[in-house]
C-alpha cells in the first residue's frame, strides 16, 4: 500500500511538475523538425532544408583534408547503411543538423561560423546539444551497452559528452566503437585515474592481460544499478563470471549474499583473492575478536615462562620454526586460524555451503 | 562443438573473400617468436596469460565486399592458452554476427608438493607417503554468439546473445584432515591444515533475447536472461594423511543452479520543459534443487567406539528459490535555463523463498555428531534508494549541483536457533539501516578550447541502523558493512592541456594536436563508525596521482605517471566481553604506480621505437597495540619494461624485435621461512598454492608482420 501511495504521489508530482512550471531551458532550444532533426535556434541556426542541395562531403574535404581521409574509412562513411550519416546529408547530418552549411563555407570557415556544431569535448557549445547529434541516431543502439538509462546517469550529470571517448571519425579498423584510445580501459583510464593504479596491483581481473574490460562490468551509458554497472546489482553483475558462487545455498554468508564488496575489491588489491583486507584482519571487522591475543597468558594461561595452553607446538611443528622466532612475530600467535588462507583454512566455503552440517561454511 | 563453429566460420571467410569480386580486402598476419631467460616456471607469471618459449601469432582481416558485407577477423596468441579469435560478419543494414572464441588460463601454483591421487577429480586417495608434483590453474574457454538484427530499424531491434564456458582445473583450497579426537586438546578436536586441488568441471551457458522498440519519443528495451550452471563434481572425498586413508572427508562443492531474469525498460523524452522519463521492472528468479549429502561418511563420528550417536539422514529442505525484483523510476528536467534537476527511485527485493528447514544436529568437520538443531537461514533484504539531484549552471563554464540520497535497507529475520546455543552467526541483527547521503558538485570549465577541466565533488554520508538488542549477546554480531557511520569524501580531478590552435591538419588523440596534457587528480576519504560494539573505529583512504603526456616534437610523444594510495583501518579489541580484549589494531595498505612511455619515430615511416616501463609495490603493515608490528603484511614490488622496435622494411613487411623484462617480488609473513612443505605422517601438507611465488623474467620477441 505504502509503494502504491508513494508511486501516485511520484506520478502527480510529476504531471503537476511538468504542466505547471514554465520557463526557458536550454533543451526547449532544441525542437523537433518534421523529419525529427533538432533545431537549434539559439546558435543561430534556422531550420529549412533545401531540399537536396547539401554541401558534399568532398567540398568539406578541401579545408578539412585529414578529418576526411579518416573519416572516408569510417562506417559513418558508408552511404550504403542507410543508417549512416552520409546517407543522409553528408557532414551536415552532424554538422549542421537540420540545415546546409553553405554559410559556413561562404564565410571561409571559422568555429561557429555559419552555423557549424563542433561535437568535439572542447567544443564551447552545450554537452547537450552535441550528445543530441549523436543521440539522434545513436539513442537506439548498440543494444549490448543501451543508452536508455543515459539521461541522468553519473556521465550526464558531470557533463561527458560522447566525443569525451569516442572518436567520430575514426575508421575503426582496430576499433570498431571508435574510441579516442585503442583499448577500452585506456578510455576509462583517462578521469579513473586511481582504478588505473588499482588493475596494477597483485591481485587483479586480468585487465592488464586484456581478457576484462571495464565495460564487461559496467555500461558508462548509464545503468539501472549503483556504480554504473549492468546488471541490477553489483552481486548479480560478479555472478555472470562467478557463476558457481550465486546460490541459493542451504547455509548463507549475509556479508556475501548482500554484496560481494563487503570483502572484494573488484579492480585490484594488494590482498590474495582481492580482499579488501588480509585474512584474518577482514573477518575480525564483524567476528571480533578472538584472533589476536595480547597478552602472554592468552597463550601461556597465566604462566608465562609455562606450557601454552593452545597449539603452540604446532605450526612449530607444521612449519619449522624456529622456537626462539617464535615470540617475535605473528608466529607466536600462528595456529592454522591464521596462516595462509587463516580463517578461510577451515571456513573454506564461505560462499555458501550446501552441505548439511555446513553450517559453519566447513563443508 | 566451439571448433566446428569456428571452422566453419573461418571457411565461410574464406570462401567470401574467394568468390567476391567487388571487394577491397585489408589486414595483416604475423608471426612471432619468443624466447624467454629466467624464473618462466612461476605461476604468478602466468596467472592469467602464456608466456612461453616458441612461436605464436596473430591475424587481422577486414574484408568488405560493396560496402554492403563487411567481414572482420582478429585473432591474437594463436596456439596459447590466452588466445583469442574474434569474428565479425556485418551485412550492413541487416544483421551482424559475432563470434568470440576466448581462452583465459588463471594459473594458481606450480610443480607443488602433494601426497594424494586423483588431482583433478572428487577423491583424493592418499598415496602412501609417496609425493608427486602437481601444477594448479583452470582454464576458461569461453565461446560467445552475438546475433544483432537491424533490418527493421528503427521500429525494432534485437540482439540475440548465446554464452558457453567450459571451466576446467584445479583451485588450491584448504581442508581439514584428522578426522579423530585428540586427547591433548582441550577442545578435545585436533584438526590439521592441509591444502587440496579442489576439482572444477563447469559448464555454463547463458543465453539473452533483446528486444529494443522505438516510436517517436518513446523507447521500450526488453531483455530475457536464461543462465544453467552445471557443475560435474560435486563432492570432494579425501583421504586422511594421518592415518594412511581412513576416516574420509566429504565437502559439498557448488550445486547446480539456474537463473532468469525479464527485464523491461521505457524511456520516454522530448517532453515539456526537456524532461525525460525512465522506468525499468525486473524480475528474477535463481533457484537449486541438488540433493543433499550425507551429514558425513565417517565411520568414526557415528559408529565407532567413539561416539554413539548415529546420525540419521539429513531432511531435504525442497526447492531453493530466490526471487529478485526491481522497480526504477528516473525522471530528469530542466525547468529553467541554467537549472535541472534529477529525481530517483529505485526498489530492489531479494527474496528467498527456500524453505526453513530443521535438521536434528550436525556433524563438525566430520569429527562428532552434535545433537544441536541446525536450521537454515534464508536471507531475504530489500533496498528503497531515492536521489534528488539539482544542478545549476552558474556560467557557460561552471556548474554546481547538489545531491541529496536517501539509501535504506531492510533485513528480514527468521530467528529460530535455540537461544541458549552459543554460536549464532547468521543471525540478522541490523533489520534496518538508512544511509543519507550529501554530495555537492562544482565543475569548472573556465577556458573554452583551452586549457582547464576541473572536477569536484564533496560527499557526506551518515549510516544509521536499527538494532534487534533484545539478546545481549547476538546483538554484537551486526556486520561491518551496516555498522553506524559518518563518511567524509573529497574529489578533485584537474586536467590542463594546454592545446594549440586547431588547425585544419589534425592528427591523432594524444598527438601533436595536444602537445601536453596534464592530469591530477586527489581523493580523500573517512568513515568514523559511531560505538561500534564490534569495535570498529575508522576506516579512512588518502589517493592522488599525476598523469602528463608530452609532445615535444612531432616525432617523440612521452608519457608519465604516478598514482599513490593509501587506506588504514582501525579496530578495537572486544572489550564488553573480556577486558583482556583491550587492544586496537591498525591495518595499513600503501601502493604506489609509476609509469614511463617513450615513442620515437627514430626515422620517420621507417623506424619506431617504443619504450614502456611500469612500477608497481605495495607495503601492507598491521599495527596491533601492545604486540609486535608486523611489517611485511603483502608486500610486492613489481618492474615491467617493454622496448619494441618496429622496422619497416617494406610497405607490406613490418619486423618487431622488442625485449621484455618483468620482476616481481612478494613478502609476506606467511611466507618467511616457509616452503612448499610435505611434512611426515604425522605432519600436515601444504602444496603452497597460497604461496605467491617470485619471479624475473626476460623475454626476447621478434615478430614479422605481413600487411595486404
Amino acid at each position: 500500500m505504502k509503494k502504491i501511495a508513494f508511486l501516485l504521489i511520484i506520478l502527480v508530482g510529476t504531471a503537476v511538475y511538468i504542466l505547471l512550471i514554465n520557463n526557458n531551458s536550454i533543451a526547449q532550444d532544441l525542437e523537433v523538425a518534421p523529419d525529427g532533426l533538432p533545431i537549434i535556434k539559439d546558435l543561430g541556426m534556422v531550420f529549412s532544408f533545401q531540399g537536396d542541395a547539401h554541401l558534399a562531403a568532398e567540398v568539406c574535404a578541401n579545408c578539412h583534408p585529414d578529418r576526411y581521409k579518416e573519416y572516408i574509412k569510417s562506417p559513418h562513411f558508408n552511404r550504403e547503411d542507410p543508417r549512416a550519416p552520409m546517407a543522409k546529408f553528408d557532414c551536415e547530418t552532424c554538422h549542421f543538423p537540420g540545415k546546409t552549411g553553405k554559410p559556413h563555407v561562404a564565410a571561409g570557415g571559422g568555429r561557429g561560423i555559419g552555423g557549424v556544431i563542433n561535437p568535439a569535448a572542447e567544443s564551447p557549445i552545450p554537452v547537450e546539444v552535441k550528445n543530441e547529434v549523436c543521440l539522434q541516431c545513436h539513442a537506439r543502439f548498440p543494444l549490448r551497452l543501451p543508452r536508455i538509462m543515459w539521461h541522468g546517469s553519473i556521465h550526464e550529470q558531470k557533463g561527458l559528452a560522447c566525443t569525451n571517448c569516442h572518436r567520430i571519425h575514426y575508421d575503426g579498423q582496430d576499433n570498431p566503437k571508435h574510441l579516442k584510445f585503442p583499448t577500452i580501459p585506456q578510455v576509462c583510464f583517462q578521469c579513473h585515474k586511481q582504478i588505473k593504479a588499482q588493475v596494477a596491483k597483485p591481485s587483479h581481473h586480468p585487465i592488464r592481460e586484456g581478457k576484462v574490460v571495464c565495460t564487461d562490468c559496467h555500461n558508462p551509458h548509464g545503468a539501472v544499478s549503483d556504480r554504473l554497472l549492468n546488471a541490477n546489482r553489483i552481486n548479480e553483475k560478479c555472478y555472470q563470471c562467478h557463476a558457481e558462487k550465486r546460490g541459493p545455498f542451504l547455509w548463507e554468508h549475509p556479508p556475501v549474499v548482500e554484496k560481494c564488496i563487503n570483502c572484494h575489491t573488484p579492480h585490484g588489491s594488494n590482498h590474495d583473492k582481492l580482499l579488501i583486507a588480509k585474512v584474518p584482519y577482514l573477518c575480525q571487522r564483524c567476528h571480533a575478536t578472538d584472533i589476536i591475543p595480547k597478552r602472554c597468558s592468552d597463550c601461556h594461561a597465566n604462566n608465562i615462562g609455562g606450557a601454552p595452553n593452545f597449539d603452540l607446538e604446532h605450526p612449530t611443528r607444521q612449519f619449522g620454526i624456529p622456537q626462539d622466532k617464535l615470540h617475535q612475530s605473528i608466529y607466536a600467535h600462528s595456529n592454522n586460524r591464521m596462516f595462509y588462507r587463516s580463517c578461510l583454512n577451515c571456513h573454506n566455503q564461505i560462499h555458501g555451503s550446501n552441505h548439511p552440517s555446513g553450517k559453519f561454511f566447513q563443508r | 562443438m566451439k571448433k566446428s563453429i569456428l571452422m566453419s566460420a573461418l571457411l565461410s571467410l574464406g570462401a567470401g573473400v574467394v568468390l567476391a569480386q567487388d571487394n577491397t580486402l585489408d589486414g595483416s598476419v604475423g608471426v612471432e617468436y619468443r624466447n624467454l631467460s629466467g624464473d618462466e616456471d612461476s605461476s604468478k607469471l602466468n596467472e592469467y596469460r602464456d608466456l612461453r618459449d616458441g612461436f605464436t601469432g596473430d591475424v587481422k582481416m577486414k574484408f568488405r565486399w560493396k560496402e554492403k558485407i563487411d567481414v572482420r577477423l582478429d585473432a591474437t596468441n594463436i596456439g596459447l592458452n590466452d588466445q583469442k579469435i574474434h569474428l565479425l560478419f556485418n551485412k550492413i543494414g541487416q544483421f551482424k554476427l559475432e563470434v568470440i572464441y576466448d581462452k583465459v588460463p588463471h594459473l594458481f601454483s606450480k610443480n607443488v608438493r602433494f601426497g594424494f591421487r586423483g588431482v583433478g577429480t572428487g577423491d583424493l586417495k592418499w598415496n602412501n607417503g609417496r609425493i608427486s608434483y602437481i601444477d594448479m590453474g583452470l582454464m576458461r574457454d569461453w565461446l560467445k554468439v552475438y546475433f544483432d538484427i537491424v533490418a527493421f530499424d528503427p521500429l525494432l531491434n534485437f540482439r540475440i546473445e548465446f554464452i558457453n564456458e567450459k571451466r576446467k582445473g584445479t583451485r588450491p583450497f584448504g581442508v581439514l584432515s584428522y578426522f579423530g579426537v585428540d586427547p591433548v586438546q582441550t577442545s578435545g578436536i585436533r584438526h590439521s591444515v592441509i591444502e587440496v586441488p579442489e576439482p572444477i568441471d563447469y559448464d555454463i551457458t547463458d543465453i539473452r533475447f533483446i528486444t529494443v522498440f522505438n516510436w517517436k519519443n518513446f523507447q521500450l528495451y526488453s531483455s530475457y536472461y536464461y543462465s544453467e550452471f552445471k557443475n560435474n563434481i560435486q563432492e570432494l572425498k579425501w583421504d586422511n594423511p594421518e592415518s594412511n586413508g581412513a576416516p574420509r572427508g566429504l565437502l559439498d562443492i557448488y550445486p547446480n543452479t539456474t537463473h532468469n531474469n525479464i527485464s523491461f525498460t521505457g524511456n520516454l523524452w522530448k517532453l515539456p520543459l526537456d524532461t525525460k522519463i525512465t522506468a525499468v521492472f525486473s524480475k528474477g528468479e535463481f533457484v537449486q534443487n541438488d540433493k543433499l549429502l550425507p551429514y558425513t561418511i565417517n565411520q568414526n563420528a557415528y559408529s565407532g567406539t567413539q561416539y554413539e550417536n548415529n546420525p540419521p539422514d539429513p531432511p531435504e529442505p525442497g526447492k531453493m528459490k530466490v526471487e529478485s525484483t526491481v522497480y526504477d523510476f528516473t525522471m530528469v528536467s530542466t525547468p529553467l535555463k541554467r537549472f535541472d534537476i534529477k529525481f530517483r527511485h529505485r526498489f530492489y527485493d531479494w527474496n528467498n523463498k527456500t524453505a526453513i528447514v530443521v535438521f536434528p544436529g550436525y556433524v563438525k568437520i566430520d569429527v562428532r555428531w552434535h545433537e544441536i538443531p541446525a536450521i537454515n537461514l534464508p536471507l531475504s533484504f530489500n533496498t528503497n534508494t531515492t536521489w534528488l539531484d539539482m544542478g545549476y549552471r552558474i556560467s557557460d563554464s561552471m556548474k554546481l549541483s547538489f545531491g541529496y540520497t536517501i539509501d535504506r535497507k531492510d533485513r528480514r529475520i527468521y530467528e529460530v536457533v535455540d537461544p541458549s546455543y552459543y554460536y549464532k552467526p547468521t543471525v540478522r541483527v541490523v533489520t534496518r539501516s538508512v544511509d543519507r547521503i550529501y554530495t555537492v558538485n562544482l565543475d569548472v570549465k573556465p577556458i573554452p578550447w583551452k586549457w582547464l577541466d576541473i572536477r569536484s565533488s564533496y560527499i557526506r554520508s551518515v549510516q544509521r541502523g536499527r538494532y534487534r538488542v533484545d539478546d545481549p549477546i547476538v546483538y554484537k554480531y551486526w556486520k561491518y558493512d551496516e555498522a553506524d557511520r559518518d563518511r567524509d569524501r573529497l574529489q578533485l580531478i584537474v586536467t590542463m592541456f594546454p592545446m594549440k590552435y586547431l588547425g585544419m591538419a589534425t592528427g591523432k588523440e594524444g598527438s601533436y594536436e595536444k602537445p601536453l596534457i596534464i592530469t591530477t587528480h586527489i581523493i580523500v576519504g573517512r568513515d568514523s563508525f559511531v560505538n561500534s560494539p564490534v569495535g570498529l573505529l575508522e576506516d579512512s583512504h588518502i589517493i592522488y596521482g599525476i598523469d602528463v603526456d608530452y609532445v615535444p616534437v612531432k616525432r617523440v610523444t612521452l608519457n608519465a605517471y604516478y598514482i599513490h594510495e593509501e587506506f588504514r583501518n582501525k579496530q578495537k579489541g572486544w572489550e564488553e566481553r573480556d577486558p583482556n580484549k583491550a587492544w586496537i589494531v591498525e591495518g595499513i595498505d600503501k601502493d604506489s604506480t609509476l609509469g614511463v612511455g617513450v615513442n620515437f619515430k627514430v626515422i620517420p615511416q621507417k623506424l619506431d621505437m617504443d619504450l614502456k616501463y611500469a612500477y608497481a609495490m605495495t607495503d601492507g603493515t598491521i599495527k596491533p597495540s601492545g604486540f609486535a608490528v608486523l611489517a611485511t603484511v603483502d608486500d610486492s614490488e613489481r618492474h615491467t619494461l617493454n622496448l619494441n622496435f618496429k622496422y619497416k622494411v617494406r610497405k607490406f613487411l613490418h619486423v618487431d624485435l622488442g625485449v621484455f623484462w618483468e620482476s616481481f617480488r612478494f613478502k609476506d609473513y606467511n611466507k618467511e621461512g616457509f616452503e612448499n612443505y610435505a611434512y611426515g605422517q604425522d605432519g600436515n601438507y601444504f602444496t603452497g598454492g597460497a604461496l605467491i611465488p617470485d619471479y624475473n623474467v626476460t623475454m626476447i620477441y621478434s615478430k614479422l608482420t605481413y600487411k595486404f
